[in-house]
């Protein structure tokens, strides 16, 4: 028997569609001629039905016994278990002694529904989730430069229509490859100390230095400024801030920034005239840009550039982010962030808090206030009024939190620690408690893309063993803790249209949007609030700031942003800069891509790249173990020998587990605006780790 | 330092000012001989002489208002009682004095300079002054012949810029070499050749005598038209107020220590109007790393020290000039010091090295861009220079055996990993196009860059494959027979 439907990729924020066929049991993808991709998919596309019948998918729920072994238990048991832990530790401790931690990779209903358990049901302000990782810092400089951070406020689409586009710290080549086909066409100036594969096809490419990525966006706007490239009439009419942002790019003059960055005068020039010269450019921004201690200022950095050409809201021009993970964008918009609630509104607004609260039917006040973000969350498991349970959903923190080893000591420490998950990750193997559950091809939901475009992901083949939603998770574990059955709902349709519901008024406002809409093949952007008035039903906002910006003023703010204290200089001991990031064949920390044996062929295991100059004084030779040691730790990986990269800096994947853990060496320093960790720097040392054989 | 004082306020005294703030909350701070509007920031000043970069762009960023800034002048210090006393009879107690008086143009003794009055003539301006800078702009117009009096560095970029502007500019030296502060002759000369190649007309070793009507007389030589002079005849620091007060005073300015301290240990001095036993060039970037590393060292919590770094990198889009260290390493037969030189008279692009061992002393280098950036780095951190010395001077990409095995099978598609001999099996298998292939082995699905070396292979295996179109056709059967 066979059975196809529409859905998407479960991988990346490009949310690629595809064409998903069930033959007996086995699944398999075909790309669909959806606008983002066209007919193309990448590897890890073509590969992920492989996923769906991993021999180590995780089947029914684990409980660890005495002897600290795993063992197979009925749900009942598994969710009586765990609801009766949390009533004890939340009567002993308090409700924030409970600690949730969600994913970007959860549908818009999990994420939802994620949010309202830890608010509602657990009465805890302890959620937060690894988005905080990802792209916190642009969703930060955007809310702050737009009044509303969607990825992209436009489709995907116009960007095959550039003539220039600026890439800060993004390799789509090979994080989003099908994303490529609509760059084709523009002149590419890529901003990454690596020559990625996406530098290879740059018109200009512009190697700083990692972590001084700041200076090198300011000394792009000192010479807009300097060379007269400064939109000014728009500058006037639709933005403010430009009189206390200019002084500090003033002072950042482009040989100033040279010595800074590393990148030559000439170049940052030659940027600025290729971007400004044209008629139709992007500023996109990716994780290269964002994910430092001040990684909300780099952005914001960007977005004044744009500001300054005058491109955001420009039909034709633009700033956007190019969100990473599945749901990256929609994760951050119905409340698993610590100071959200749906609609990707505030925590703390008053009137915000009183329309949920009336959705979910409590009073305001049974509302908790905002928690803390990610990494403080984890840490706090070590602390003595901190965290004693924490339920994690759909992430794997054991290898995604920086200061990996810190980060194992902290969750080792507490009482319980349940995970919902497909795979066992290495977060999912240090559990007390495991609840397995469905996946992108076993379930039904919506997905937000990088574009803010709701889509549907489709169920096309059952489940293995007792794999359940998390919905349904949800809901067993909402009941045993009090909670009237029907506030949780296991149907996604249902939650989806309680979603919509909630976000009405909000920012990310999604009352408009039912799967039958979505169904029918719309093409719906939030926001798309639903009006009882009009006979037309709106249809969904594509691009958005045409108009206006989402300030009260309808004005964009610049917002003032300098280089903090120079960081101490490179210390004797750790003379080089890791960097660390993704790979083509990979995705997130490798759970799911790991398994897939093309895949794993082709990047078998973690490596640090490394300039042959680097590798010589190191004594490190190609495909040699290597180990990499910061003041955090050390990660042991094959040194991988070429000059791709510049001399000072090493590369480092983040996919990998073990000794190959990227993350055994950044630290836990979080970027006080947006608290994104700093992953772009640490300081190393290099040392071979084994004799040269032959 | 609870109580910090700071005389002056100019891009030093400034930034100081802003820097402690960050730093230090409770600190005290109030900034003596402030200005009603400014300070300005010098890096935008040439700006302002050639695209009218308004004023008010040019103002520094405005500070915090618990910094107190008071207009009065400095009438003496006095430093027994640990206080700063005002024209306007106040006077300041400090725990800490920071002077930041910098320094004056230096204004030479030229007949028509000044008027009978003694103030300048109007045709003569300082690069100093954002007003003089924005006066010469609206002074020029499309036939202004511009003179530059000094070839310093200041002189060297003012020159570069007017003339990258489309203005007509001389530029007239008393030494024979320019930058002579931070070039050897050699590189000199390339500098001077890169200026006449950018339309400026050089002219070294003549002594101006007289500025009047539309012309500055030389001596012994012909006069060079001049319809506005820009004086960029070096600063002399102002060291006054110091001396006054019985500080250590040299020819280079107030004397201060490794930590920018005076002989006062209460009182420090930075930037133009100091001398520190390091610097030998200051510019308006050693001001500023001194303004922060003196802010770190006045917090409550001392954490650092001023470790200086000699480098002058002259501004403007063209110029790439770099000056790394002290020049005294860069002559021949310097001793435990390699050297390493590069001299492109054609393309006006030199390099000159010294090398102690492994590490980078000193370099100068003109016309070089990505050395430029390379070398400061290597510069500032002591790292060691690459073993491929023209590769690291060009900025050629330093490719290096990586070990692997050779190429056999060239991959096209990155992205799906798939190789030239797997396309070929999927073509005579029956892909005979494109989106067959794509089908068959996915490849030109991912990013699609390939799609054009796919498109060509295809039609290469097409051309092969269709024994029709060939002329060699001509004899099948015998072919055949042979297989």
């Amino acid at each position: 028997m066979e059975n196809r439907v529409a859905s998407h990729c479960p991988y990346c924020a490009l949310q690629c569609g595809t064409t998903l066929t069930d033959n007996t049991g086995t699944v398999s993808v075909e790309p669909s001629n959806f606008p983002v991709n066209r007919g193309g998919l990448c590897r890890k596309g073509w590969t992920a039905p492989e996923v769906l019948r991993d021999r180590e998918r995780l089947r029914e729920p684990l409980v660890r016994n005495a002897a600290g072994r795993p063992v197979p238990v009925g749900w009942n048991h598994a969710l009586d278990l765990v609801a009766g832990e949390l009533h004890r530790i939340t009567a002993e401790h308090g409700p924030d002694a409970v600690g949730v931690f969600g994913g970007g990779g959860l549908t818009n209903e999990k994420a939802y529904l994620l949010g309202k358990f830890a608010r509602v049901a657990l009465g805890t302000s302890r959620i937060d989730y690894n988005g905080r990782f990802c792209m916190a810092a642009a969703a930060t400089a955007g809310n702050a430069a737009f009044g509303v951070d969607r990825g992209l406020p436009f489709p995907v689409t116009d960007l095959a229509e550039a003539e220039v586009v600026l890439l800060a710290g993004a390799n789509p080549a090979e994080t989003m490859p099908p994303l490529m086909q609509h760059l084709r066409h523009a002149d590419l100036v890529v901003i990454d100390p690596r020559r990625s594969a996406t530098a290879e096809q740059a018109a200009l490419h512009l190697r700083p230095l990692p972590g001084t990525d700041l200076v090198l966006a300011l000394g792009l706007l000192h010479v807009v400024v300097t060379e007269g490239w400064c939109a000014t009439d728009y500058v006037a009419r639709r933005t403010t801030g430009f009189d206390r942002v200019w002084p500090l790019a003033g002072t950042w003059w482009p040989e100033r920034v040279e010595q800074v960055t590393g990148v030559p005068a000439a170049t940052q020039r030659a940027a600025v005239r290729m971007l400004a010269g044209a008629r139709r450019r992007y500023v996109l921004t990716g994780r290269g840009a964002e994910q430092h201690e001040d990684g909300a200022d780099v952005v914001s950095g960007f977005i004044n550039l744009a500001l300054a050409l005058g491109l955001p809201g420009t039909p034709g021009n633009g700033y956007g982010c190019l969100t990473g993970q599945g749901n990256g964008q929609g994760g951050r918009e119905h409340g698993q962030k610590a100071d959200q609630l749906p609609g990707y509104r505030s925590i703390t607004d008053p009137r915000a808090r009183a329309e949920v609260a009336e959705v979910w039917g409590i009073s305001p006040e049974e509302l908790p206030g905002p928690g803390i973000p990610a990494t403080r969350l984890l840490e706090s498991a070590a602390q003595p009024d901190g965290l004693r349970a924490l339920l994690v959903f759909g992430s794997n923190p054991v290898l995604s939190a920086p200061d990996a080893a810190s980060t194992r000591e902290s969750l080792s420490r507490l009482d319980l620690l349940v995970t919902a998950d497909f795979l066992p990750s290495e977060t999912v193997r240090t559990a007390d408690v495991v609840l397995p559950t469905t996946q992108w091809a076993e379930e039904e939901g919506t997905m937000t893309s990088l574009e803010g475009r709701v889509l549907r992901r489709r169920k096309v083949t059952t489940p293995p063993g007792e794999a359940r939603s998390d919905l349904e998770v949800l809901h067993g574990l909402a009941t045993r803790l009090g909670q009237p059955p029907e506030r949780f709902p296991e149907h996604a349709p249902t939650v989806f249209a309680e979603l919509a519901r909630a976000s009405a008024g909000g920012t990310a406002d999604y009352s408009g949007i039912d799967y039958d809409r979505l169904d029918a093949g719309e093409a719906l952007h939030w926001p798309c609030p639903a009006d009882a008035e009009s006979a037309t039903r709106h249809p969904g906002t594509p691009r958005l700031f045409l108009d206006a910006f989402a300030h009260p003023d309808g004005r964009a703010r610049f917002v003032p942003v300098d280089r903090k204290e120079p960081a101490t200089a490179p210390q004797e001991e750790f003379p080089l800069v890791a960097t660390t990031g993704r790979i083509m064949e990979q995705y997130q920390t490798g759970v799911q891509t790991r398994r897939v044996s093309e895949l794993a062929e082709a990047s078998p295991e973690s490596f640090v790249r490394l300039h042959p100059e680097t590798a010589q004084r190191a004594g490190v030779a190609e495909g040699q173990h290597t180990r990499v040691r910061s003041e955090r730790g050390t990660a042991v990986v094959r040194a991988v020998v070429d000059s791709s990269i510049r001399p000072d800096t090493v590369f480092l994947p983040i996919h990998y587990g073990e000794q190959g853990c990227a993350n055994l060496l950044t630290s836990a320093v979080v970027d006080p605006r947006s608290g994104i960790p700093e992953f772009k720097v640490a300081s190393v040392a290099l040392s071979p780790a084994e004799e040269v054989e032959g | 330092m609870n109580r910090v004082v700071i005389i002056g306020h100019g891009p030093a005294g400034h930034r100081l000012a802003e820097r402690l703030r960050a730093r230090d909350g409770s600190a005290r701070i109030t900034v003596l001989g402030a200005r009603e509007a400014g300070p300005y920031n010098p890096a935008l000043f040439t700006r302002a002489m050639t695209a009218g970069l308004p004023l008010e762009w040019m103002a520094l960023p405005g500070h915090d208002e618990d910094v107190r800034l008071r207009p009065a002048r400095v009438t003496s210090i006095d430093r027994e009682n640990r206080l700063v006393r005002t024209a306007d009879g106040a006077h300041h107690p400090y725990d800490g004095l920071v002077l930041a008086t910098g320094g004056s143009g230096h204004v030479p003794d030229l007949a028509g300079l000044r008027r009978a009055d003694g103030a300048l003539d109007e045709r003569v301006r300082s690069p100093r002054s954002p007003h003089d800078c924005l006066g010469l702009r609206a002074a020029l117009g499309p036939d202004t012949a511009v003179t530059v009096l000094g070839g310093g560095l200041l002189g060297v970029e003012s020159a570069h810029a007017l003339a990258a502007a489309g203005h007509q500019v001389t530029l007239v030296h008393r030494g024979t070499r320019l930058m002579p502060r931070e070039l050897d002759s050699a590189a000199a000369e390339i500098v001077a050749a890169r200026l006449r190649a950018n339309g400026v007309t050089v002219r070294l070793g003549e002594i101006p005598v007289e500025l009047s009507s539309g012309k500055l007389s030389l001596r012994g030589t012909e006069p060079v038209r001049t319809d506005a002079l820009l004086l960029c005849t070096g600063t002399r620091p102002n060291t006054e107020l110091a001396a006054a007060a019985g500080l250590d005073v040299a020819a280079g300015g107030i004397v201060v220590d490794e930590s920018l301290r005076t002989s006062d240990p209460r009182v420090y001095a930075l930037g133009d109007c100091a001398r520190h036993p390091a610097v030998r060039r200051g510019t308006l970037d050693t001001t500023w790393n001194q303004a922060d590393a003196l802010a770190g060292i006045l917090a409550p919590a001392p954490d650092s020290g001023y470790h200086h770094v000699e480098v002058t990198r002259a501004r403007g889009s063209g110029l790439e000039v770099t000056c790394l260290g002290p020049p005294e390493l860069l002559p021949d037969g310097t001793p435990g010091i390699e050297h390493v030189t590069f001299n492109d008279r054609g393309r006006h692009r030199y390099a000159r090295l010294a090398l102690h061992g492994e590490r980078l002393a000193a370099a100068t280098l003109v016309g070089l861009e990505e050395a430029c950036a390379e070398l400061t780095r290597l510069h500032e951190t002591g790292a060691p220079v690459p073993s491929n010395r023209l590769g690291l001077l060009l900025g050629l990409e330093r490719r290096a055996e990586t070990g692997g095995p050779p190429v056999t099978d060239k991959v096209l598609c990155h992205c799906n990993n798939v190789s030239e001999s797997t396309l070929t099996a999927a073509f005579h298998a029956g892909a005979g196009d494109v989106p067959a292939l794509a089908a068959a082995t996915r490849a030109t699905t991912g990013c699609g860059s390939c799609t054009d070396s796919v498109r060509r292979l295809c039609e290469s295996l097409s051309a092969a494959a269709l024994p029709e179109n060939s002329h060699e056709r001509a004899f099948p059967a015998e072919e055949e027979d042979a297989a």
